[in-house]
This record gives C-alpha cells, structure tokens and sequence, in this order.
C-alpha cells in the first residue's frame, strides 16, 4: 500500500524532473562548453611549459643548456595537440558538437574519455 | 570626486606605481591570524588556511546535518543532489570498480566547490586562487593514480606510454610525446583551476573598481557587468570543481585500465 503511494511518487518526480531538465538543457550545454574550452586551451598553454620545463630541469642537470628544452618544446606542443585531440573525440565534445540537440535532454555532463 | 575615491580604495598599498583605485592583486595577500611557529617551522594559521577550514565544516555541515527523510527538505536536496553528481560521475567513468574512488573524488569534489564558492563572498579569501594548493591536490591525484596504476598492473603500467597500433619507425617521437602528455596532467589540472578563479576574482576587483571611479553618474554601467561577470563567476566556480574531479576520474580510469 505505502509501496503504491513510493511508485507514484518517484513516477510524478521523473515526470517533473524531465520537464526541468528540457528547459535549462541549453545552459547546461553552455556550461559543459565553457568546461571543454578551458580545458582545451591548458592543454596547449601548458604542454609547451611543461615540456620546456622537463627540458631545462635535464639541461641544468647534464649542463646541455639550452638544446634539450629546445628539442622537447615542439614535443610539448605535440603533446598538448594530442590532448585536444583526445578531448575532441571525447563522449562530451561528441554530444555538444554532433548537433543532437533537443532529441533528449543533455545528460549532465559526464564524458568518458577515448584513450586507444 | 574620482581622487577621493582612489585614495580611499588603494589605502594600504606602498607600491611603486602610484596609487590607484583598482588593486586586483591585494586580495590574493595572505595574512596571517594566528602565528604560531614551532622550531623554525612557521605554522600560523592565516587567511587562507581559516578559509580552507571553514570550506571544510561548510561541507561536513552540508553533508551531516541534512535530514534522512523520505520527502527531502531543501538541505537535504542539496547534499543528495551532490551526492548523486559524483556517484554518478563515478559510475560512468569508472564503472563498478570505481567505487573503492568515490569518497575520495567526492571529498576532493566537495572541497574545491566549497572553497570556490566561498570565495565569491565579499571579503572572503580563495583558497583556490593560490596555485600551491591546487597543484597540491592535483599532485595527489597524480601520484596517487600512478601508484595504483603500477600496483594494479606491475610494470604493465608503462604500456600507457606505447599506444598499441603504432608503427615501430614511430616509436621515438610517440613515445616521448606520451610521456609529456602524462607528466602535463598535473599542471594542467592545478593551473586550469588557479587561473580560472585568480583571473575571475581579479576581473571583478577591476570593474568593482570601475564603479567607485565612475561613481553616481556613470557608475551603474559597470555595476550591471559586475553582476553579469558574478554570475559567470557562480558558475565557473560549480564547473572548474567538477572538471577538477572528472578529470581525477578519467586519471583513475587510465591507472584502472590501462589495456583497453
């Protein structure tokens, strides 16, 4: 008996909750959009300060200064491509840029990462 | 009107550029409250440390004081909602197995959101404006997903760093390319999170600046872009914190699985 009253309950809840979720979809898009851009632009910005980083650390210690961060910095910004690479192909950037808009309401932003 | 005003605002700073109104970069000082030193050890508790503390009860009241009732109250809505985020989020990324994960991710989640929030109060401090403590909490993640990595899968671990399918004549350049990648998660993850907040909370220093020099007349223009920019700042505060533990996630999942 309370169980019938618990299934109507969580049945008006999902009721509610997806017409909820359609309406601030777009913003939670925007969101996760703003979330990918962010991520992409570090990636880039500190590849090549990492690399460079890497490289100066190994000069300073081998006295090579400065050909090893020279070689490793178009290594970093290798790197930092292939993250956004990787970033683009992910779940995320698939359901935001793939156009699927309003044939269900965007799930909340988790994404799974493609790493072959 | 605007000279009054400069010289009221830049009070206390002995810089070499003059005094004006917009000091973007006071808020980041930390003072501290209670010195206290131990050996040569100086273990004051200050601004930020306070602010850390308080993000923490924030979450632990949040978290234990909302009700377990059937119908939730608005509290209790708040903690399961979050809750229900980070499982979810878990789940997703992790599967099954990543449940052993989750009151780390969840407290790591709950802390940065806490702190981040926090610091879009007037006067309060952030915590994770400062660069130490978020490439603190990313260098756990780091270290820690690397040490479960090589516990999970032995030596195995380093096939991260030699993606299948690549021809050998490549292997130089991959190889190196990979580990760069690896060694760059870290950084990116504790700098995404600095700059985001550093930079947010300075943009709004800088216009609340704005609206003391325009003053009555002119000043309301900037105050509407200040309110605007707050809200943006609400919600990077929410999605850098959630970034922060999806990207611990995904971390976890390469130490998790590495063969796939």
């Amino acid at each position: 008996m309370a169980h019938e009253k618990l299934k109507d309950l969580s049945r008006r809840l999902e009721q509610t909750r997806k017409a909820q979720l359609g309406g601030d979809s777009q913003r939670r898009e925007e969101g996760s959009a703003l979330g990918l851009a962010t991520r992409a632009i570090t990636e880039l910005v500190v590849g090549i300060a990492v690399a460079m980083g890497i490289g100066w650390l190994l000069d300073r210690w081998l006295g090579t200064k400065p050909w090893l961060m020279l070689v490793l910095m178009p290594f970093g910004f290798a790197a930092g491509v292939v993250n956004v690479m990787r970033l683009s192909q992910s779940k995320q950037a698939e359901e935001l840029m793939g156009g699927k808009a309003g044939a269900e309401p965007a799930k909340p932003v988790v994404d799974d990462e493609d790493e072959d | 009107m605007a000279t009054t005003a400069t010289d009221s605002v830049s009070g206390e700073t002995a810089g070499s550029e003059g005094h004006s109104a917009i000091d973007p970069i006071h808020q980041f000082e930390i003072n501290p409250i209670i010195p206290i030193t131990i050996g040569d050890i100086d273990l004051s508790l200050t601004n930020s440390g306070l602010w850390a503390l308080i993000a923490v009860a924030l979450v632990s009241a949040v978290m234990l004081a909302a009700p377990r009732q059937l119908i939730p109250t608005r509290l209790q809505s708040v903690a399961e909602s979050l809750y229900e985020l980070v499982f979810g989020m878990t789940e997703e990324v992790l599967g099954p197995q990543g449940r052993a994960y989750f009151p780390f991710i969840f407290t790591l989640f709950a802390f940065i959101l806490a702190a981040n929030l926090l610091g879009l109060i007037p006067g309060a401090f952030t915590v994770t404006s400062h660069i130490i403590v978020t490439l603190a909490l990313a260098l756990m993640v780091f270290v820690g997903a690397t040490i479960i990595g090589f516990i999970k899968h032995g030596a195995g671990y380093l096939k991260l760093f030699v993606p299948a399918g690549v021809p050998a004549p490549l292997l130089p350049f991959v190889v190196p390319i990979e580990i760069i990648s690896y060694f760059i998660r870290p950084f990116s993850l504790s700098i995404r999170l600095f700059a985001n907040m550093m930079a947010g909370h300075m943009m709004l220093k800088v216009i609340a600046g704005f609206v003391i020099m325009l003053g009555v007349f002119a000043g309301w223009l900037p105050l509407m872009a200040l309110v605007a920019i707050y809200a943006l700042e609400l919600l990077v505060a929410v999605l850098q914190a959630y970034v922060f533990a999806l990207l611990t996630c995904l971390y976890l999942n390469d130490a998790l699985h590495v063969d796939h």
